[in-house]
């Protein structure tokens, strides 16, 4: 399984350009999913300083990365997942595509179960017991 | 009914001055009533054109009441968001991900930081 995030940072939400800029500034060293974890982490801190914070304590490039923020390198690519995202008729986040079909909202856990279990239904992918057990309701359990 | 009597000889007086008031009295009479069948008139032209007014008013409502009804029924129920039945192409290529590219389950998310 394979988890794509797409940039959808919504109008409203004064301080998410400059997040989602420093995201993919940090994903240009390879670095976009702990970035994510930092910023997801400790939603009080958006701002520049945190951002220049984060990239030191995962030993980025801290000047390259900077410079990204300050250029908006990744503005394009941003700019694209949103077109898309409206594109599809996305209006809040999260919202998720489980292999194209949409879940939308912070479902619960068997939910997402549910369709990715469907999936490997379609493409004739034995079901583990646990995944069969998680769309059930269950809890995802140890090694499942 | 000596006292009538004395009245009785009024009569010798009428052609004078009592027949007037009588006549002034009836012509009164006559006015009013000519005044009360028109007001009476009025009011029914009034009552019948305000009838046939709120009539037509009844029916326009009641035909835009339709109207509204049907166009409520044709129109499409409010989209929220994208079809869930529908299966869409999402770009991942180029997105920052975590898991194998050759996954057969690939989950996109569209999200924010905030």
């Amino acid at each position: 399984m394979r988890i794509a995030w797409k940039h959808f940072p919504l109008d409203f939400h004064a301080k998410a350009p400059l997040a989602h800029l420093a995201s993919a500034a940090a994903n240009e060293q390879g670095k976009f999913w702990p970035f994510h974890d930092k910023v997801f982490g400790a939603q009080a801190k958006m701002d520049k300083d945190a951002y220049l914070q984060y990239a030191r304590d995962l030993g980025l490039d801290v000047k390259r990365f900077e410079d990204a923020l300050n250029t908006g390198r990744g503005k394009a690519a941003i700019d694209a997942d949103v077109a898309e995202a409206k594109g599809l008729g996305v209006t809040g986040t999260p919202a998720f595509f489980v292999n194209g079909k949409f879940l939308s909202g912070a479902k619960p856990f068997s939910e997402f179960a549910t369709a990715i279990n469907a999936e490997l239904t379609r493409l004739k992918i034995p079901i583990p017991a646990a995944a069969q057990q998680a769309a059930a309701g269950g809890a995802p359990t140890a090694g499942g | 009914m000596s006292r009538r009597r004395d009245n009785s000889e009024g009569p010798a007086m009428r052609p004078s001055g009592a027949g007037w008031p009588q006549l002034v009295s009836l012509a009164g009479l006559a006015v009013v009533l000519f005044f009360s069948i028109q007001n009476w008139n009025e009011t029914r032209k009034l009552q019948t054109t305000l009838g046939e007014r709120f009539g037509a008013v009844d029916s326009r409502l009641t035909q835009l009441a339709t109207k509204v009804d049907q166009a409520v029924r044709q129109a499409p129920p409010p989209q929220r968001g994208p079809d869930p039945n529908k299966v869409y192409q999402v770009r991942t290529d180029s997105a920052p991900s975590e898991g194998p590219k050759t996954a057969p389950i690939v989950i996109a998310e569209f999200s924010d930081f905030q």
